[in-house]
């Protein structure tokens, strides 16, 4: 039905299942749906993927395009996040309905890429985007679509952007002496001495389209995001969106491939004890164990693909 | 019975005799399918009976709906077709009289989310679709789990509930893809071995329908 709505009944059920370990499809609390991960679903996007979790459907594509760096962090580019919830989704989202959401689920993304002051400590290092350095970088657009609402949007999208970044070829950009003459001097230029001369130029860059030159980018510190929440008294992982209606206490953690806790958020109207919450990350951890595999899984087979047809 | 696909040519000459019906197309001379389905010939009437959309209501069918709005009279319930059905509280037998005396209202009988199982009355040419139940509070269905499949793949047919005695579980396959499986008889507390019979039929049913396969509950038996 397409009403958000669940009957008591419904609710005692879900919850006796979980105190049993046995929910609505059979999965135990710390099971994840099936997992399917398809890279280079956009083609004209710099890096796409598309990723299924159960039910729910997102598409994240990766843009790169040359901009100015933030005045804070001259030598780093930048990622800007922006997610959609299209109306194929729901009639919620007719027109402005999906702006609250969508934004929420933005800023949550942004955060666990959160690079730091140095630009460096995030899971991607935003300074091997910098071209030269206070004036041009990349700037990665980073742009997820919600097709289908099964529940879990925030570990699906986290899983999408990571595989998005993974899958992006930004092009190779070389830095060579330009035209007009200016007073700016010191930038890296090509090492053919025809370039050499007795005048500074303006730093000016070529952007090389061989593909087989481009830049990939190292994910590998790039977090994934587990939610698990309270259902009666049990932590439950990769809600349904039923189950969803079932829980009103979770926590959301940021966990990377070698385990730290890289952030952590608490969602929803009831309060956790600490306790519970500390066991909460505790079962993050091993659940986000099993994600990390199994993105790890899905991208290495893609990328040894595209490798080798390329 | 034939099945085919949109563009598919149903009748190469439709000739005067054919009457077409939903879901076909006069193209030049030729009767085209517009809709994927099969093909269903009745007389005269050429039609494409649709694989996929929604429920469509027709009067005594069975279905499972959810109470989405409560009003004075009636209550509206979501069925999973185009519009929602009405369910008049004048069903609700002996809770009428109580909220007549004003003791009760009719939120105390069902209330916003409750699943219940219901006969389809009457559908008028409006579209309007009315629902009719025995007892209003013997309608709520107990605790249980609600599976959804397309509505074509429950056809409208005498035996609609698949009794599990076993396991302790009732089926209930709506005419309108809405599948309830839960608690037979009363509301005693839940147990492992129900829970988890449950979650294996729920299973079983979304594997059928993804198969495309008919849920017919006369032709289902369970072996614990």
């Amino acid at each position: 039905m397409a009403s958000p709505l669940i009957s008591a009944a419904e609710v005692q059920w879900i919850t006796a299942g979980v105190s049993f370990n046995i929910r609505n499809d059979g999965r135990q609390r710390e099971d994840f749906r099936a997992l399917s991960v398809q890279l280079g679903v956009i083609t004209q996007a710099t890096g796409s993927a598309r990723v299924q979790l159960g039910e729910t459907d997102v598409i994240v594509g990766v843009k790169a395009e040359i901009g100015s760096p933030d005045p804070d962090r001259p030598d780093c580019g930048r990622l800007v996040f922006g997610v959609e919830c299209s109306p194929v989704a729901s009639p919620a989202f007719r027109g402005r309905g999906g702006d609250e959401l969508s934004g929420e689920l933005a800023r949550a993304l942004e955060r666990s890429f959160y690079p730091g002051p140095s630009g460096r400590a995030g899971g991607v290092d935003l300074s091997t985007l910098s071209i030269v350095s206070g004036k041009t970088c990349w700037v990665l657009y980073v742009d997820a679509l919600l097709l289908n609402i099964g529940g879990n949007l925030h570990d699906a999208l986290s899983v999408a952007a990571k595989a998005a970044l993974a899958d992006a070829k930004i092009p190779k950009v070389e830095v060579v002496q330009g035209e007009d003459p200016t007073d700016e001097p010191g930038y890296e230029v090509d090492d053919d001495p025809q370039w050499f001369s007795l005048y500074l130029y303006e730093p000016d860059y070529e952007v090389d389209d061989d593909p087989q030159q481009a830049q990939r980018l190292d994910v590998s510190r790039v977090p994934l995001c587990v939610t698990v929440s309270q259902i009666g008294a049990h932590s439950v992982v990769d809600l349904t969106a039923q189950e969803e209606l079932c829980s009103s206490a979770s926590v959301q953690v940021a966990v990377d491939e070698s385990g730290v806790v890289c952030g952590l958020t608490k969602r929803r109207q009831k309060g956790v004890d600490p306790s519970v919450a500390l066991e909460m990350v505790e079962v993050a951890q091993r659940s986000a164990a099993k994600l990390h595999a199994a993105l790890a899984e899905s991208l290495g087979g893609q990328q040894a693909q595209q490798m080798s047809v390329g | 019975m034939r099945g085919v696909c949109v563009g598919d040519v149903i009748e190469p000459q439709a000739l005067d005799g054919v009457l077409r019906g939903h879901g076909t197309l006069l193209r030049g001379n030729s009767l085209v399918a517009s809709r994927c389905g099969l093909v269903q010939r009745w007389n005269q009437l050429v039609l494409v009976d649709p694989l996929a959309g929604g429920y469509v209501a027709a009067v005594g069918h069975v279905v499972v709906g959810r109470i989405v709005q409560v009003e004075p009279t009636r209550w509206l319930v979501d069925i999973r077709s185009k519009t929602l059905a009405a369910l008049p509280l004048s069903t609700a037998g002996g809770a009428m009289h109580k909220a007549a005396e004003g003791a009760q209202s009719s939120r105390s009988v069902l209330a916003e989310g409750d699943l219940i199982t219901a006969e389809v009355q009457a559908v008028r040419a409006d579209g309007h679709i009315q629902l009719h139940v025995r007892d209003a509070v013997a309608s709520k269905l107990p605790p249980g789990m609600l599976v959804e499949v397309p509505a074509a793949l429950v056809r409208p047919a005498r035996k609609h509930v698949l009794h599990w005695r076993e396991a302790g579980l009732r089926a209930v396959f709506g005419c309108n893809g809405a599948v309830w499986i839960g608690q037979e008889g009363g509301f005693s507390s839940l147990g492992a071995e129900q829970l988890r019979a449950a979650s294996e039929l729920a299973n079983m049913v979304q594997a059928m329908a993804s198969r495309g396969e008919m849920l017919v509950p006369a032709r289902m038996h369970m072996n614990v």
